[in-house]
């Protein structure tokens, strides 16, 4: 190596670097602009609610008060909130639990086992992906109605069990399983529900793993089907409840603001704990 | 006794095609069984409403009363409707601002996480979380960071002299600023699918085109973005079809106004249904919704497809 190209390697590597520098200087940016907006959120919940709102605007609130939180828990509407809470939560764990069970099964079947109209029905099934919920909105609210499941908790959970992309994604990552494993179980002696139970499913888990975070957010977030299908407000979900604050109480910032954060919490906590799995998701759903 | 033999053999196979048969019906009848939950909700919930929802914008009459069958004369309604008419105009103008900006602000972020050496999970990480927020939370932040009054923007806008400016209330504005909120609460999404689509892209190509001299913008334009097509498709197609179906956002910060400003076909659909319990019409114009996305997703699939394979 001469020395003219030893010269244009270093100062190709410094260049690189220079750019490196610029990038991470402006990924501070963008990641600064993504998370400011949430961190006005939360000194707006500590600012105290029956005083004007601080301007200029702070992010660190001048006398710091919980007061917003404990109206919001404890004084609104006799505990209105808590209902709330209470609500997603159960909604949510429900819907995940019988979600997972029915998705994987049908997935494992899709994947795994021959059948007559195989083909057909899976096509059918993933035909409703792409459909917008504003499609369907109007002859489902029917259905519910019908069935007499209005302003009942079973017309959130009872659509919400199966979904096509659930069943799309646990197609996609049994099928990536080798055979092999299931027929060794059968060799074995072991029966189908034990193939399923005790090869499929731990085999699966990393599936399972993504899909019951997907669903998790999707279904603590849903907004227009519970504002479509619940009329009293003790059994509104937390977006509902909070849209609702918000168009009531248009100046209380600090209350709906409390209320956002106490909402945003469990999702930031399951987002820091399983981080990888979100993208795990990303990624079964879009590369594959 | 070699034809006896013959004639065994081939009463054997159909033999074993009759008990195939039938055990291949039985083991499908058990399949069915055990899909059976799934394929009904999916049915009652998703398959039979799509149809249903076809009758319906064909017909008139309340939400829960009889129906009556009227043709098309809807369709003709719904275009003859100038708020339709403005809500189609509105949603078409936040899906041509709000697609390509997000797209091409996840596509820069992304390109820069993957030259950096560190820290990549740390910004992926931070990008995305906007879009585990809810969005109704997401847009009262918004609504606060937006505020006439109070709010950070028309506070760093007063630093520079400028007056304060009412970004939802006015009726020009109004949808600019709905885009930027659904840019900075979606763009993540695709930084993340980007990024793992850059994580495919074989790294000698990239190093390659480096030795022969190649500048690292020019690698990005001519190799690294070619190979992310398919991906970029994905991004474009998904972009599509939730900036059509915009609603949360609209119900919280303005309900459609001012003046149906900002009114989205999915919020006259919702509004049309649940307020003026008008469903026929409100039929009418998710298919029109439908229709259109349909269309679109197909014409970018086409658009983007590649022979590029990697």
């Amino acid at each position: 190596m001469n020395r003219t190209e030893q010269l244009s390697t270093t100062h190709r590597k410094r260049l690189l670097s220079f750019w490196q520098a610029v990038f991470l200087l402006l990924l501070l940016g963008v990641s600064v602009a993504t998370v400011v907006p949430f961190l006005f959120m939360a000194s707006t919940s500590l600012t105290q609610s029956f005083t004007m709102m601080s301007y200029p605007p702070t992010l660190i609130p001048k006398n710091p008060s919980l007061d917003n939180y404990v109206l919001i828990l404890a004084r609104f509407q006799d505990g209105l909130f808590l209902h709330w809470f209470v609500n997603s939560a159960a909604l949510t764990t429900i819907v995940v639990v019988g979600s997972l069970l029915l998705n994987t099964l049908a997935g494992y079947l899709f994947a795994k086992k021959q059948f007559i109209g195989r083909e057909l029905t899976f096509l059918l099934i993933l035909s409703t992906i792409f459909v917008p919920p504003a499609v369907t909105l109007i002859p489902a609210f029917r259905v519910v109605v019908a069935l007499h499941l209005y302003n009942t908790y079973a017309a959130i959970i009872l659509p919400a069990l199966a979904s096509p992309i659930g069943i799309f994604l646990m197609r996609q990552f049994i099928s990536t399983l080798p055979n092999e494993l299931i027929e060794a179980g059968k060799i074995d002696g072991a029966n189908e529900v034990q193939i399923f139970l005790q090869i499929v499913i731990p085999l699966s888990k990393p599936g399972i793993a993504a899909l019951g975070i997907f669903t998790t957010v999707s279904s603590w977030n849903g907004f227009l089907w519970p504002l479509v299908v619940l009329r009293s407000a003790p059994m509104y979900t937390l977006p509902v409840g909070i849209a609702s604050l918000a168009g009531e109480f248009q100046v209380n910032y600090g209350l709906v603001m409390a209320g956002s954060v106490l909402t945003v919490l469990p999702m930031l906590l399951i987002y820091l704990a399983f981080q990888s799995y979100f993208v795990e998701g990303v990624r079964l759903g879009a590369v594959k | 006794m070699g034809e006896i033999r013959r004639h065994v053999r081939v009463g054997r196979t159909t033999d074993r095609v009759m008990l195939r048969l039938p055990r291949q019906v039985r083991q499908s009848l058990v399949v069915y069984a055990l899909l059976s939950p799934a394929l009904i909700i999916i049915a009652t919930f998703s398959f039979i409403p799509l149809v249903w929802d076809i009758l319906l914008s064909l017909s008139s009459g309340g939400m829960l009363g009889a129906t009556k069958f009227v043709g098309f004369s809807n369709f003709a309604r719904a275009v003859h409707d100038p708020l339709f008419l403005l809500t189609l105009r509105n949603t078409i103008e936040y899906a041509v601002l709000t697609v390509p900006t997000a797209l091409i602000c996840g596509l820069i972020v992304a390109l820069m996480i993957s030259q950096l050496p560190r820290f990549r999970g740390f910004f992926r990480g931070t990008v995305y979380f906007p879009v585990v927020v809810p969005i109704v939370i997401a847009a009262n932040v918004w609504a606060y960071i937006a505020n006439r009054d109070f709010g950070p923007v028309n506070f760093i806008l007063g630093l520079a002299g400028i007056p304060h400016i009412d970004w939802l209330g006015n009726p020009t504005l109004a949808i600019p600023a709905i885009v930027m909120e659904e840019v900075w609460r979606g763009f993540g999404f695709y930084v993340i699918v980007l990024s793992a689509a850059l994580l495919a892209v074989p790294r000698e190509v990239d190093e390659a085109a480096r030795i022969d001299g190649a500048t690292g913008l020019r690698v990005a334009w001519s190799i690294t973005i070619p190979l992310l097509r398919p991906a970029i498709a994905f991004c474009a197609v998904m972009a599509t079809i939730w900036n059509f179906q915009i609603f949360d956002v609209v119900y919280v910060l303005t309900q459609g106004g001012p003046a149906g400003a900002t009114a989205t076909v999915s919020w006259y659909v919702y509004e049309q249904a649940f307020q003026a319990n008008n469903p026929g019409i409100a039929s009418t114009m998710s298919i029109f919704l439908l229709v259109m996305i349909l269309a679109l997703s197909l014409a970018q699939l086409r658009f983007f497809r590649s022979d590029v394979e990697y």
